[in-house]
């Protein structure tokens, strides 16, 4: 789940769908773009229960189960779309999968090729951070702490998020960088955040 | 006053018959079958009135015996006496050792790995012949009280089932002749059976302890789609090991020494099972065993019972925080929990449930039922018989996929509570000049080290054109479809070349013991295998041929030219007169040519189904895609 998150290996962009059949691969598009797949705007603020709606009613149509009963061809076909959809909800359904998907609509893979330059201060932050957690099996009571730093997290997110909202609307060089902050950014609170819950899974002995 | 409708003679069957279909849930202890008439889901009985099917197989000298009868033999002839079956399957001989105390049998490991046989009076079994022989019971069961032959099955595997499991389950289905619909996560077939009798909406919690396996499902509920959001279990914790805890307190409490035969480790697993069932309605029960040739008898109290499982119940709850976890959700916003399995019904089991999600379980419908129910309702669905508009099950990945990497460590390629079907391509290259094969070991589990994760399979791509060493760009496609089975592809991206690929499975069987086995099994021993796969090849020219032809009358006007269509047609009457006579090859080269040249109209009609299914909700949200 939070690898699907963090949308590692989404496919390109442009979607292709293979069709497995005894003559080799056959190639289609069905979408260039994923919002436009659930009938929504490319906007960064959605609405994630009107996306939900809508990837019931594609999942509706295009699920392998509505083609239990097909012709195998059929039935290969359902599930490579229906592969897509998923694909495609699991994208958009959380901010930071969402934000990296609308980076890479604007020709920026931060997972592969970019990187950006974040300033000394949110690294410092982040070193602090880790160090802070990394010493927190050595406190009595950690729950009270790790509950803390979960929040703390949760509101840089939050104002993240805003930042990023504010600069992928701006179509120049300089929006563009600045929205590839805010991502490369919640990917480190992204990382912190599993990093808590590891933390406090070990502490629960799950 | 009512017409009849005669039909004329030669007629086609009514295109509205309903087909017959049926639910089975394969159980390590029982197993039973379950189909819906009249709207109404039912449990099939045998002759006898009983819907348990024990999971017993007893190979004798004489003939093969499933079921209460074979069960009469657990403890007189112990090793030609199969049970827990379903504990064997897709596993490897050091996944048995574990399981050996619990199920005494003498194994043989094939040397190239692969799936132990159990040695028997009648030749050594893989478990997924064992699994096909209770499969058959219970598939003649639904035929004899249906009056025909099955259309289709759905079989029921635990959430928690890894990839090796359900290739076996499904390849049991297979050789015991059934057409498989899908494989069931057992949890999600009990939110069916309970969701489609209550309409309900919400969070639910399936928390299934059965024989052998436990698994926590949380499934979001809404509008008739079942949406899983996240599953986690324990496949090596069951019903079995409550009876473990009492045997291992009867052994320390009668300091007996001596030997534990087969033949008193069944007995002694017997009582323990009897006095587990009595406390779930008593406080206290009598324990009465012959320990060699001596009789010990004690009291246990249901207090001790729950001392003993303690450490077994707390292992489930803390499955079940992650599993929350995983849903992102929390206790208390589950507005149902459901409990599933025969081993609910013991009583610190619920009582702990209760506490962890502060609500009752819902027992209303008999656990060990509420699966083969929910898989019956399925059944339905899938065969056709109902419209699927009215529910949908969206089931996930319980383990992470990954292959290996560098160092022995595992690289994560389809992360775990992915909703399936999921795809995911990765890139390989070569590190040699002129390489043209590569390894690539397929590895599941949620831990770092190849070591700590279970093998899978391995395959070998071959084909790659040779290059220098970097330069060739091998996109590697890995599937997991609704069945949660694994299927890989490969292309090298530069020239286009498609590899091809040698799959070899770490636990399961090999396409050609599978061949033998049908060709070995009673049931097929006189049937010629080339004319079985004639008529195979007909069947599946026959379902494109009826696939094309509704699709045709339904969207050719619509989405195909004059020409294409014609073009269709001709190959559809190509394959109509390869499949009305018996030439195999022209058979399966006329249903390739024919699925070729459709192959543009099949992905045209789901883009126009996908485009109809969006534009189904209002003009506004249309118009706001066509400025997009």
């Amino acid at each position: 789940m939070l690898d699907a998150q963090c949308g590692r290996h989404s496919p390109p962009w442009t979607v292709r769908t293979v069709i497995n059949n005894p003559a080799g691969f056959q190639f289609v598009a069905i979408t260039d773009n994923y919002f436009k797949l659930f009938g929504l705007a490319t906007d960064f603020s959605i609405d994630t229960d009107q996306l939900a709606g809508k990837y019931r009613e594609l999942q509706r149509s295009a699920h392998p189960d509505r083609y239990a009963n097909a012709a195998e061809r059929d039935q290969l076909l359902s599930v490579q779309y229906a592969a897509i959809i998923n694909d495609a909800y699991q994208a958009l359904k959380w901010p930071l999968s969402r934000a990296v998907y609308m980076l890479r609509l604007r020709g920026v893979d931060v997972d592969k090729e970019h990187s950006f330059d974040l300033g000394p201060g949110f690294l410092m932050q982040q070193i602090e951070l880790r160090e802070e957690l990394e010493s927190i099996r050595q406190v009595p009571d950690a729950a009270p702490v790790l509950d803390r730093m979960r929040h703390e997290l949760e509101q840089h997110q939050a104002s993240l998020e805003k930042s990023f909202a504010r600069s992928i609307v701006d179509s120049s060089a300089e929006g563009l960088e600045q929205a590839g902050q805010a991502v490369n950014k919640m990917q480190f609170i992204v990382k912190m955040q599993q990093e808590v819950e590891r933390i406090e899974d070990e502490l629960l002995g799950l | 006053m009512a017409l009849l409708q005669l039909s004329e003679p030669g007629q086609a069957s009514q295109p509205h018959q309903r087909k017959l279909a049926v639910g089975i849930d394969l159980g390590t202890t029982n197993s039973l079958v379950a189909t819906v008439r009249n709207a109404f889901p039912e449990v099939l009985t045998d002759l006898e009135g009983r819907a348990i099917l024990p999971s017993v197989v007893h190979y004798g000298e004489e003939r093969v015996t499933v079921g209460w009868d074979a069960r009469e033999w657990t403890v007189s002839d112990p090793l030609n006496t199969i049970v827990s079956a379903k504990r064997l399957m897709g596993r490897g001989v050091n996944d048995l050792k574990k399981l050996s105390q619990h199920i005494p049998c003498q194994m043989r490991q094939q040397e190239s790995g692969g799936m132990p046989y159990i040695k028997t009076v009648r030749g050594e079994m893989s478990p997924v012949e064992v699994s096909a022989e209770i499969l058959r019971v219970l598939r003649s069961r639904g035929e004899e009280s249906l009056g025909g032959e099955l259309d289709g099955a759905v079989i029921t595997v635990p959430a928690y089932f890894d990839e090796a499991q359900r290739q076996a389950t499904k390849d049991a289905a297979k050789l015991a002749g059934l057409k498989l619909l899908r494989l069931l996560n057992e949890p999600t077939a009990a939110a069916v059976a309970y969701g489609l009798d209550k309409g309900d909406e919400g969070v639910v919690a399936i928390y299934d302890l059965g024989g052998g396996t436990f698994d926590i499902t949380i499934i979001r509920m809404h509008g008739g789609v079942y949406e899983v959001l996240a599953t986690a279990g324990d496949t090596a914790l069951g019903g079995d090991d409550f009876d473990r805890v009492i045997a291992e307190w009867i052994l320390a409490e009668s300091d007996y020494t001596g030997n534990l035969t087969p033949e008193l480790s069944r007995d002694l697993f017997r009582v323990c099972c009897a006095a587990k069932e009595a406390l779930s309605s008593d406080t206290v029960t009598t324990i009465v065993i012959n320990l060699g040739g001596r009789e010990w008898r004690a009291e246990l109290t249901r207090e001790l019972f729950d001392q003993l499982s303690e450490e077994l119940v707390s292992q489930t709850l803390r499955v079940c925080r992650r599993a929350l976890r995983d849903a992102r959700i929390k206790a208390p916003e589950i507005s149902n929990v459901v409990m599933v399995g025969g081993s609910t019904r013991i009583p610190v089991v619920r009582d702990q449930v209760t506490g962890l999600f502060g609500r009752e379980p819902l027992v209303d419908i008999d656990p060990d039922q509420v699966v083969a129910v929910g898989a019956a309702l399925q059944a339905d669905v899938l065969v056709g018989n109902k419209s699927g508009d009215d529910m949908l099950l969206l089931d996930v990945n319980p383990l992470s996929l990954g292959i290996e990497t560098m160092g022995g460590l595992v690289e994560k390629i389809i992360p775990r509570n992915a909703t399936l079907p999921i795809a995911r391509a990765q890139e390989f290259t070569t590190y040699k000049d002129g390489q043209t094969a590569m390894a690539i070991h397929v590895l599941q589990g949620e831990r770092e080290m190849v070591a700590d994760c279970r093998s899978l399979a391995r395959f070998e791509l071959q084909g790659i054109p040779a290059m220098v060493a970097g330069a060739a760009r091998i996109e590697v496609t890995f599937q997991v479809d609704a069945d949660g089975l694994l299927n890989v592809s490969a292309t090298e991206l530069s020239t286009g070349t498609r590899s091809s690929i040698q799959v070899k499975p770490s636990y399961g069987l090999s396409d050609t013991e599978i061949s033998r086995m049908i060709s070995e099994s009673i049931e097929h021993a006189r049937e010629d295998v080339d004319l079985r796969k004639l008529g195979e090849a007909k069947v599946s020219a026959t379902a494109l041929l009826e696939s094309l032809e509704h699709a045709l009358t339904e969207d050719g006007e619509e989405l195909l030219s004059a020409a294409e269509r014609e073009q269709i047609q001709a190959a559809m009457t190509q394959l109509g007169a390869a499949a009305a006579g018996d030439d195999l090859a022209a058979i399966l080269r006329e249903t390739e040519t024919t699925s070729n040249a459709s192959n543009e109209f099949a992905t045209r009609r789901m883009d126009s189904s996908i485009k109809k299914a969006l534009a189904g909700k209002s003009l506004d949200e249309i118009q706001m895609i066509e400025e997009n």
